[in-house]
């Protein structure tokens, strides 16, 4: 009924009630002395009725203050939290203007404003998507570009910051940690060689140079050539620069080894090669017939002999090879075979293959197609098969067809001509050298005949059909505007979206850590320059040592045998932790995950003393501390789809979480929390949550 | 060089090498296993001969990748005129492809260069008695 009435009507009548309840109440007070009035002592009833009065003024007061908290107060609270949602929030829902019925027109009229910032967001965000959509597929291009780099390639900023990186990259710097957007490059590599070759190209006018510089880690061996950049990519005059880097640890060792093989050989066979001299010069003498002269011609025949053997083992002993190789999958060589032996050449069947091979690929493709057209020639057969397969540590080529094998002979012959197209005439023989493999001819059954080549280094591979699946493979991980920043390691009074943060979620066999329970998975991902970075995500199972209850496997679904075999908590939480380097940890009701860290410290060997934004924490300062604060409700409340595989998992509610903790920077930036240590004062105000929170989980 | 050797009774065994002082010494360690003992070079003609009577054994000794050497191993392990015929390489390599090809050639044992006798004997002896 009331709602038909103005908001100013009904404020009206709220104090005209006030009043009015006042007046009848004191009147009560005043009737209830008179009739109970003592002529003896008249004051008496008198303190007793303006008593009554006062109480039930009191009441009266109290009854209307918690009618206006509750319909007007509160209502605009919850109205102003729901127009920063929308406005700052980014959240594309109407605003549920049933809890400010009682405000008159307001709750439709911020409707009203929703709908129109809704509408002109709409069609701003169809403009913005459309270039973005064309600055992705640009972006994409690039990715799958670069993910055929096989260089490592690191892109540093002035101040030596991880700014762009690929995949090989990964894989070379992977004893010493992983590269990470906005980490010191000098946490990855050597300082001292870099930062002086760098010098010295800003004092110069050269613009690249080659350098050697080792692992932090692993003390793996790095040739890296550093060319800087300037303009678009630099910081105003101060240039960066690119590190392309190529490990070189196997070679050196290869070539060492050879050395030092060489060089025993040179030594060992001198002594008893001049000492056989002697006794054969001695021999030529006449003194043959002397039966000391004998034995010793022997004794040296059989040290060279020995010698010359323990020489032969080590050298057929030397796997490696100096050969430059790459790693490329079956699939992709086998289609290059295909081309090379050109569209009227035999015909080539062969089965999909999910294995990389480590190989000179052009020399093999070369190889292998000579081969066939050999086979062609000694008219053996015209249709062939190949077959890749695993032949664990390495791979099997085998090139099949219907018929007789080729003859060795045929085949050592073909093996020793230069092979075509080879730059440097390099024999079929010696790409098999290079390789430190051989091809031979087998028989096989019904009939069928192939050449078998073993592969010395493989490895399984997932199948590959899209761009996007081949940039996940090996991914390319960027964010220029990084260039732009120059890091003084503090946190204190830096801007929300300058920070670094790691967002986080654990799932545990239960809710009590100082009882018992233990982590079974974790799942992290960094925010840089506030966004997600692709590709520097961990998810993994983490075996507690203990079994988990059914009541917590029905919650995350996660059982014993699925964390048979995992790491262990001291590996996985070491792992974190590098992750979490000069970050900010950013967890829904993080004193809950943190606990379960920190009864582990010993064993991981670090401490979690990170700074820590809670979002529970953060929800009640943007929305009230009344209000629902779990992820649900958050999601909810920002329009955001968490889908039903990935809830209660340890990856999907952590991209939740940073979902919800990106909507909600520009929100507390409006309300002049933007930097670091205001969001930590607005924390600490909501002390009495922390406490409860901590309280919940002992 | 034509085949040369003596022929006692029992099983035939054929040693196929090119060299000689490697030959000889073989051809000693061998002796003691009885039957007839034959020594040819690797090569065509001694292809031929050895299927015109196939032996009971081979004993193929290859000396740096020998073509003439390898393809008298393929002809014995692969083709059927020497399906009966057991077939043991000796090489003087220690890569362990070598002995992985001479396996897939179809030799029955494959044994390193200088050879242990005993080791050659036993090959031998066993091959043999698979045989008959």
């Amino acid at each position: 009924m009331l709602t038909g009435l103005s908001l100013r009507l009904r404020v009206f009548l709220f104090f005209a009630a006030l009043a009015l309840g006042s007046d009848a109440l004191i009147a009560g007070g005043l009737w209830f002395a008179a009739t109970r009035a003592d002529p003896a002592q008249p004051t008496a009833a008198l303190m007793t009725g303006g008593i009554i009065a006062a109480f039930l003024v009191t009441g009266l007061v109290l009854a209307i203050w918690r009618l206006f908290d509750e319909n007007v107060a509160k209502a605009i609270e919850r109205l102003s939290s729901e127009l920063r949602a929308r406005t700052h929030g980014h959240v594309a829902t109407g605003i549920d203007t049933a809890p400010a019925r009682y405000l008159g027109d307001l709750a439709p009229a911020a409707g009203a404003v929703v709908s129109t910032l809704s509408s002109a967001r709409d069609e701003l965000d169809l403009t913005i998507a459309e270039q973005t959509r064309r600055l992705q597929e640009q972006t994409a291009q690039l990715s799958a570009l670069l993910s055929d780099v096989q260089a490592g390639l690191i892109l540093c900023s002035s101040a030596h910051r991880v700014v762009f990186y690929n995949g090989p990259a990964v894989g070379l710097l992977q004893g010493s940690g992983r590269p990470r957007l906005d980490r010191s490059v000098f946490d990855l590599l050597r300082k001292a060689p870099i930062q002086r070759t760098y010098q010295r190209l800003l004092d110069t006018e050269d613009n690249d140079a080659e350098l050697l510089v080792s692992t932090t880690g692993c003390g793996r061996v790095i040739a890296a050539h550093m060319r800087l950049v300037s303009g678009a990519l630099g910081i105003g005059s101060v240039p960066g620069y690119v590190l392309t880097l190529r490990d070189i640890s196997a070679d050196l060792r290869l070539h060492t080894e050879r050395e030092r093989l060489l060089s025993d050989m040179v030594g060992a066979l001198r002594a008893p090669a001049a000492g056989l001299r002697a006794l054969l010069d001695m021999a030529e003498d006449g003194r043959d017939n002397d039966p000391a002269l004998a034995a010793d011609i022997r004794r040296e025949a059989l040290d060279l002999t020995a010698t010359v053997q323990d020489i032969a083992a080590r050298h057929d002993a030397q796997e490696d090879t100096w050969w430059p190789m790459q790693d490329v999958r079956a699939s992709h060589l086998i289609d290059a075979l295909r081309g090379q032996l050109g569209d009227g050449g035999p015909t080539i069947s062969a089965p999909t293959v999910f294995l990389r091979l480590h190989c000179d690929a052009f020399a093999l493709v070369n190889l292998l197609a000579a081969l066939i057209e050999r086979v062609v020639d000694e008219g053996l057969a015209q249709a062939f098969t190949i077959d890749v397969t695993d032949d664990s540590p390495g791979a099997l080529i085998t090139i099949g067809w219907q018929g007789t094998p080729m003859a060795m002979d045929v085949l050592q012959a073909e093996l020793d001509e230069p092979v075509r197209d080879s730059p440097l005439a390099v024999t079929g023989r010696e790409i098999l050298d290079f390789h430190n493999t051989d091809i031979w001819p087998e028989r096989l059954p019904e009939g069928r005949a192939a050449l078998v080549l073993p592969l010395r280094e493989a490895e399984r591979t997932t199948p590959i059909n899209l761009a996007a699946d081949k940039i996940a493979e090996r991914p390319t991980v960027f964010d220029f505007d990084l260039l732009n920043r120059v890091p003084d390691g503090s946190k204190q009074g830096k801007r929300l979206r300058e920070l670094t943060y790691v967002v986080f979620d654990t799932e545990t066999t239960g809710l009590d850590p100082k009882g018992g329970d233990e982590i079974v998975q974790i799942a992290a991902v960094r925010l840089v320059n506030g966004k997600l970075v692709e590709g520097e995500t961990l998810d993994q199972l983490v075996d507690p040592e203990r079994p988990i209850p059914a009541a917590s496997t029905k919650v995350h679904g996660i059982d014993d045998a699925m964390v048979k075999g995992a790491p262990k908590i001291d590996e996985v939480g070491a792992r974190f932790h590098r992750i979490c380097e000069h970050a900010v940890l950013i967890a829904h009701n993080a004193p809950f995950d943190l606990a379960f860290f920190h009864k582990q410290a010993d064993r991981i060997g670090a401490r979690f003393d990170h700074p820590v934004f809670d979002t529970v924490l953060l929800s009640a300062i943007l929305f009230g501390q009344g209000e629902t604060h779990t992820l649900d409700a958050l999601a909810d409340r920002f329009g955001i789809v968490i889908p039903e595989e990935a809830r209660h998992t340890a990856l999907g509610d952590t991209i939740a979480t940073a979902e919800v903790f990106q909507r909600m920077i520009p929100m507390l930036e409006a309300r002049g929390l933007d930097t670091f240590d205001a969001v930590l004062d607005a924390m600490q105000k909501n002390s009495r949550l922390m406490r409860e929170m901590k309280a919940r989980i002992g | 060089m034509g085949p040369h050797g003596t022929r006692h009774g029992g099983p035939a065994i054929a040693l196929v090498c090119d060299a000689p002082a490697i030959g000889r010494r073989l051809a000693q360690d061998l002796e003691c296993l009885g039957g007839s003992l034959r020594s040819y070079p690797a090569g065509p003609a001694t292809r031929d001969a050895l299927c015109a009577d196939p032996p009971d054994l081979v004993i193929a000794v290859v000396m740096a990748r020998d073509p003439s050497a390898l393809c008298l191993c393929q002809s014995v392990g692969q083709t059927e005129p020497f399906a009966a015929t057991r077939l043991v390489v000796l090489q003087d390599t220690c890569r362990e492809i070598d002995h992985r090809r001479a396996r897939a050639l179809g030799a029955d044992a494959s044994l390193p260069l200088p050879c242990d006798p005993a080791q050659l004997r036993e090959a031998a002896l066993r091959l043999l008695a698979e045989h008959a």
